[in-house]
This record gives structure tokens, sequence and C-alpha cells, in this order.
């Protein structure tokens, strides 16, 4: 990295308000810039001004020191400080903006590449990482460090090494502030971050796989229950059915019988009139009566029955005047006819007796009441009976009905059973997210849930793992940081160590300082203390061995660097200073141009720059003359 | 005269009668079955019951002379008549039957029938005190209590 400054631009700062400090003569850069300023004018505020164009800190500082950069006196709301530079031939102008009402300052920054004023402070990405605050204040040198260089407990010298070379950066890495860990953090995979925390997982995934068993075993047992349920079914329903079925064959034959005997009746009917028809004949019913009847028959044939003369014959006989036989008929013979003829038969009575006789002597043939009806007729009520024996079987038989409702009940209950079960085994197994939900299913309770479950703590303990490792190799590369900065810093301090003591035996040639070793402190051989100037010569020995192997053109930015020093010393640090630094921006007062300002006044390369104030106003004179000439009231 | 039946044998007719397995056509098929056991028995008692019709019903009247004859035997048999005394049965038959009454019995002949018929009544109330629900059980019981035994003596 190459750094110069060109100019310093104050608008309302302190006792400046409207002032420029130009640096370069056509555009190139003295080599050395000695500003001489009285004490109040802001040497100091100037430092710092500069530190923090640089560090990218201006945001941070407290509102009581912005509004401390306020003219004094003033109404003024805002302030502006302006730097231009030059880094790596890139000119850049930092601005700083102070708001004085709200104490707090914003940056701008000019910077071509970036296409114009832009705000904030962007000074590219190559150079900002190196510009922070510890580094920046090795060269825009803060008086202070001079002390803390060898102040024991303080670590400003391994600090300034570490600045330097990049060193703290590793540090950083190494010694984690926190910062690796939030990356790391941020790469996790898992937010488990402790060997406890994955056990606890582990035990979670131990008892979701042990509910998982669990489950699957109940399921298991709901399918088995289910099977043995159907099976139950199965063999009730083939139970009912065969009652069903045996009762329809008892029914049906129930039913035959029933009709059997209906025609049975029937028949009985018919032959009960049948019967009855016969016996309406009186010589079926007995050869008795057959027999007497045609014994009359024969006999009343035998006798002549009815005779063949009626009496009506005889009394029409004895009106006639003689016999059929010739002889007279007188009044005797007449009256002993008519007597006669009363021992005959009407005509009608002979009528209905020849009728009588003609009918008992043509009786028909005797029928055969018992074979011919008698005996059918109880062959059938035998049969009927019978039948009804039957029906009275079958009706005992056809009491399934009790078994086949007990059946139906069973059959029933089963399905109540199976649908219970059904239902449960659902809850077990269904991998629909809207019944999951509707049931409020958790991983305990169905086994997709607990097998996602599972998978998650599986993928949690494996990002875990992965975790584990980039953290197991986030330690070992912070040791191996370790060892690198350990072993370069222990290298460059043996190195800084014999040089700084050359620059010192240079620098303070009558006094006999050695820096026996640089630890996070530069320290000493054998020696009480040492007087301001000292520090500050060892210190500028210290910073001139760093800069002069250090990689970066830098410019050296000093305040009042020579007042704590006698002139020997200042001389020594004159001479020393313009070879360690491309660019050399010294603010002095009056008092420190013996011994070392006057040093410069034969250096062709060199501004000599006065500032003054002059009642309320603020004068800049840029010749030698006036330098060497200006005392200022103090 | 015409034919009687007594209040008592009416109930059993009526009780008979209400039979499923076939019925008494009439009352005259029942009047008949008691006019065949009185004669069966030879006995006759005091109708001394009330006119239920004054001739042959239509189911009895091809058998009416065969009926007519069976008095006419049955009377020359109680009364001991010769079968070749011609005169007494002639009177017999003269006394009986007479043509022109509806049921062509003197009413001499229907008194005796009815006689017959009472008497016959008591027989089957004897035999059958019950009256059973089918027809078919009273006649065959009929046949067998009371007609069967007089054709086998």
């Amino acid at each position: 990295m190459k750094l110069d400054i060109r100019r310093i631009t104050y608008k309302n700062i302190r006792e400046m308000k409207d002032l420029t400090i130009n640096l370069e003569e056509s555009d190139k850069i003295k080599h050395i810039s000695v500003i001489q300023m009285p004490n109040g004018i802001g040497k100091t505020t100037t430092m710092e001004l500069i530190r923090y164009c640089l560090d990218n800190n201006a945001e941070n500082v407290r509102p009581e020191i912005v509004k401390s950069f306020k003219p004094p006196k003033s109404d003024f709301l805002n302030g502006e400080f302006q730097l231009l530079v030059s880094i790596d031939n890139q000119i850049m102008n930092i601005k700083l903006l102070l708001d004085y009402e709200n104490g707090h300052i914003l940056y701008r920054t000019n910077n071509p590449k970036k296409g114009g004023e832009i705000d904030g402070l962007d000074l590219g990405d190559a150079i900002a990482p190196w510009l922070r605050s510890n580094f920046v204040r090795l060269f825009i040198f803060d008086g202070e460090l001079a002390g803390e260089l060898l102040e024991a407990d303080n670590t400003s010298a391994e600090n300034a090494i570490r600045a330097l070379y990049h060193l703290d950066n590793l540090k950083a890495i190494y010694e984690d502030d926190g910062t690796i860990d939030k990356i790391i953090n941020q790469r996790m995979l898992s937010n488990i971050k402790t060997e406890q925390g994955k056990k606890n997982i582990e035990t979670k995934l131990r008892n979701a796989r042990e509910k998982k068993n669990h489950i699957e075993q109940e399921i298991s047992s709901l399918k088995s229950s289910i099977d043995s349920i159907n099976s139950q079914m199965k063999a009730a329903i083939k139970k009912r059915n065969d009652y069903r079925a045996e009762d329809a064959r008892f029914i049906e034959k129930y039913q035959e019988l029933i009709s059997t005997n209906q025609l049975l009746e029937e028949q009985i009917k018919e032959l009960s009139e049948k019967l009855l028809e016969a016996m309406r004949s009186p010589h079926n019913l007995s050869t008795v009566f057959s027999d007497n009847l045609r014994n009359l028959g024969d006999q009343m044939g035998k006798l002549k029955l009815p005779k063949t003369q009626s009496m009506e014959f005889f009394i029409e006989l004895s009106e006639s005047i003689e016999c059929v036989c010739g002889r007279p008929i007188g009044e005797t013979e007449k009256q002993i006819i008519l007597e006669n003829s009363k021992n005959y038969l009407s005509e009608d009575n002979i009528g209905i007796i020849n009728i009588i006789k003609t009918h008992i002597r043509n009786l028909s043939e005797k029928v055969d009441l018992e074979e011919e009806y008698i005996n059918k007729i109880k062959e059938k009520n035998r049969n009927i009976r019978t039948n009804e024996r039957r029906i009275s079987i079958l009706d005992r038989k056809t009491k399934n009905k009790e078994k086949i409702d007990e059946l139906t009940q069973k059959i029933a209950d089963l399905t109540s059973s199976k649908q219970d079960t059904t239902e449960l085994l659902k809850l077990y197994t269904t991998n629909k997210k809207e019944e999951q939900e509707l049931y409020k299913l958790g991983w305990e309770d169905n086994l997709n849930l607990c097998e996602s479950y599972i998978a998650g703590l599986e993928s949690q303990i494996a990002m875990t793992e992965q975790d584990f490792i980039l953290r197991s190799k986030s330690k070992k590369l912070k040791k191996i940081l370790s060892e690198i900065d350990s072993k370069s810093m222990e290298k460059l301090k043996t190195n800084i160590l014999l040089n700084t003591n050359d620059k010192i035996k240079k620098i303070l040639k009558r006094n006999e300082i050695n820096i026996s070793r640089i630890g996070s402190h530069l320290v000493l051989d054998d020696r009480e203390g040492v007087s301001e100037g000292q520090k500050l010569s060892i210190a500028y020995a210290f910073l001139s061995t760093l800069f002069s192997q250090s990689p970066h053109e830098l410019p050296f930015v000093v305040d009042t660097p020579a007042a704590p020093l006698d002139l020997a010393v200042r001389r020594e640090v004159a001479e020393t200073l313009p070879q360690l630094f491309k660019q050399i921006i010294v603010f002095i007062t009056s008092s420190e141009r013996d011994g070392f300002a006057n040093q410069f006044y034969t250096y062709d390369n060199c501004n000599f720059i006065t500032i003054r104030k002059e009642g309320i106003n603020l004068l800049q004179d840029n010749s030698l003359e006036f330098f060497k000439n200006f005392q200022s009231e103090e | 005269m015409v034919f009687v039946i007594s209040n008592d044998a009416r109930r059993y007719y009526t009780k008979l009668n209400e039979s499923k397995h076939g019925k008494f056509r009439t009352m005259f098929d029942f009047y008949y079955l008691c006019l065949i056991a009185g004669m069966i028995n030879n006995k006759r008692s005091t109708a001394k019951g009330s006119e239920f019709i004054d001739q042959f019903t239509k189911d009895f009247i091809p058998r009416r002379e065969e009926i007519i004859g069976l008095l006419i035997s049955t009377e020359i048999e109680r009364n001991n008549i010769d079968l070749n005394n011609r005169s007494r049965i002639e009177r017999l038959m003269l006394a009986l039957v007479q043509p022109d009454s509806a049921s062509r019995l003197s009413s001499d002949g229907e008194n005796l029938m009815n006689q017959y018929a009472e008497n016959g009544f008591y027989k089957i109330l004897e035999e059958i005190p019950e009256p059973p629900i089918n027809l078919d059980t009273f006649l065959i019981t009929y046949y067998e209590k009371i007609v069967k035994p007089y054709s086998c003596d």
C-alpha cells in the first residue's frame, strides 16, 4: 500500500473556520511538511481528525467530543474536515461532516473508482482491511503510544508489530473474540452447539425409535385384531347363513307338510262327503239292512204284493150285470163284491208299494264303506297327525332364530369393534395431513409423523456431527494460526529488537539504553525509568525499525515530536525520520524549531507552514523566513 | 205329522256341523243317522222335538223308498210278522205309506220314524257324548260304534 496526504481542509473546526493546508506542489508531495502553529489552534484536533479519516472510526466518536470541535462561542451547526489523499496513486478526497447539534460525524468519500462522491468511507477493498485504529495510530502518530510501548502489562509494542504485519488479524482468529464462532455458528447446520445438546438429541432419537417400535407393535397388534375380527365375523356370518339355510329347509319342509295336510284335509272332507253320501243309503251301512231289504223284496215277489187287482176293479165289477166268468151279478153279489173290495189296495197304494218293491229288489251293490272311505279317511288322518308331529319337530328345530339373533348381535359387536380398531389403526397410519391435523396427532401417535420426526432428529444429529467436525477443524485452525503467529512474532521480534537497539544507540548516543526483549511491551535492560524524551526516542526508533521493514509506503504524521527531547536527541531524530518515511508531516510549536525544525531548513523538498491567529482570523504563511521568525505569543 | 227333532239333537247337530272337514248338507242328514241308530237299536222313544221338515230332502229322495222299505222291514221284525203272511204285510204297508203325503209316509209312518230317530239320538249321545269337531271323525265313530257292531252280530 502506498499512501500520501496531499491537502488538509478545515471549515468551522475549532479556530479554523476556513483553512486549507497544501502539502503538495505541482501535484508532487513535499517530503517534509513542518506546520508551525501555536498551541490551541488545533494540532491535536487535526491529528485526531486525520486518524478518523483513515480508520473509519468517526461514527463511533462520542457526541461530546464531536461537539468539542465546534468553533468556540459560535453558532455553527456543522463543520467539515477534508483530507485529500493518494492511495496507490489514486487521488481520493475524504470528507468528515461534523454535526454539532446532534454530536455525530458522517463520512463522504470521493473515490473516482466508485463514480464520484459517495456516503460513507470507502477507500477500496484492498486498503480498508489495513486501515484500522491500531495500525493508523502507528503512522498518524499518537504521542501516548510512546509511553505505552514501555509500559508493563501494555500490549502496544506487540500490537504495533502485529498491526504492521497484519498478524493482529491472525491473532483475532485464533484468540477467537467471538467473530469466528459467530461465523461458524452462522454456517452451522444445526442449532446444537454442545455435547450435552447432542446427547439430548440422541436421547430424543432413542426415545423416538422406541416409540416407533411401540407404534409398529401396536399397528401389528391392531392388524392382527382386525384379521381375528374378520375371521370371527366370517365364521359367524357363515354359521348364521347355515342356520338360516337350515331354517329355510325346515320352513320349506314345514310349508310342504302344511300344504300336504291341507290337501289331506280337503281329501278327507271330500271323502267324508262321499262317505256321508254312501251312508245315506241304508243298505250301504249294514249287510243286515241290505239283507232285510232284499228279503222283503223277495218275499213281496213271492206273495205277489201288491195285488194286481185294485179296489177300483171290484167296485167297477159290482156295477156290472155279469161277472167276468159270465155269471149274473145280482144285488147280493154286488154287496159281497163291494165288501171284499176293501181287502184290496187302491191303485195309488199299489203304485207306491210297487215302487218300494222295485227299489229294494234293485238295490245297488253294497258299498264297502270301510274300504272305500273309512280306511282312507283314517289313513289320511294318520298322515295328518304324522305330519303334525313332524311340523311340531320342525317347529322346535326352527328355533335357530335365537341362535341367529345371537350371531347377528355378535356380528354387530364385531363390526363395531372392527370399526373402532380400524379407526385406531388409521390414527396410527394415516399420512394425510388434514387427518393428522383434524385428530391433532403428534409424532407419538402416528407412524408417519414418528418416522418424519426420527428422520428430522437423524438429520439434526448428522448436521450436528458435521458442525462438530467444523468446530473441531476451527479449533485446529486456531491452533495452527496461533503457532504461525507465535513463530512469526518470535522471528519478527528478534529482528526488530536488533534493529531498534541499533537505532536507539544512534539517537541516544550518550545514554546506554538497550531493549533486552520485546514481550507484549518493550522491556529495557535494568533501568529504573526513562525520561519522556527517552521514551519518545525509543518509540521513534522502534517505529522507524518497523516501517523500514514494512512493505507499505506510508506518511508519518506527528504532533510536537521534539518538545520533550533535548537538542542532541532532536537532531538525531530529525536526521533519522526523513530516512524512514516518504512523507513526514510534523506539527510543531515555535519552541521546537531549535534542534529539530531547523535541521530541515536546508532541505529542498520541504514545506514550512506557519498558521497563526490574528484577532479572530487565522492566517497562513508558507515562507521559510516567516517560519523562522515566527514567535507565538505564548 | 212331519219330521221332528229334539232340541238336544239340534244343539248336537249345530255343534257337529261346525266341522271343517265336511258338513251335513241339511239337518235331515243327522236326523237320518239318528233314525238308523234307532232302527239298529230296534227301539223307539217318544218324539218330543219340533218339526224341521215335512218331506225327504233332495239328497234322500233317491233313497226314500229304500228308507221306507227299511222302516217296513224293521216294523215287520219288531211286530214279529210272518213274512209269508201276505195280508199282514200288506196292511202294515197300507198303514205306513200314504202316496199323497209329501213324505210318502202316513202320519203313523212319520211318527215311527220320529220315534226311532229320537231313540237313535240317545244311542248316539251314549256312544259319542261330545260331538267331534270333524264330520269325518263323527261318521267313522258312528259307523264303528253304532253300525259295525250291529252288522257283525
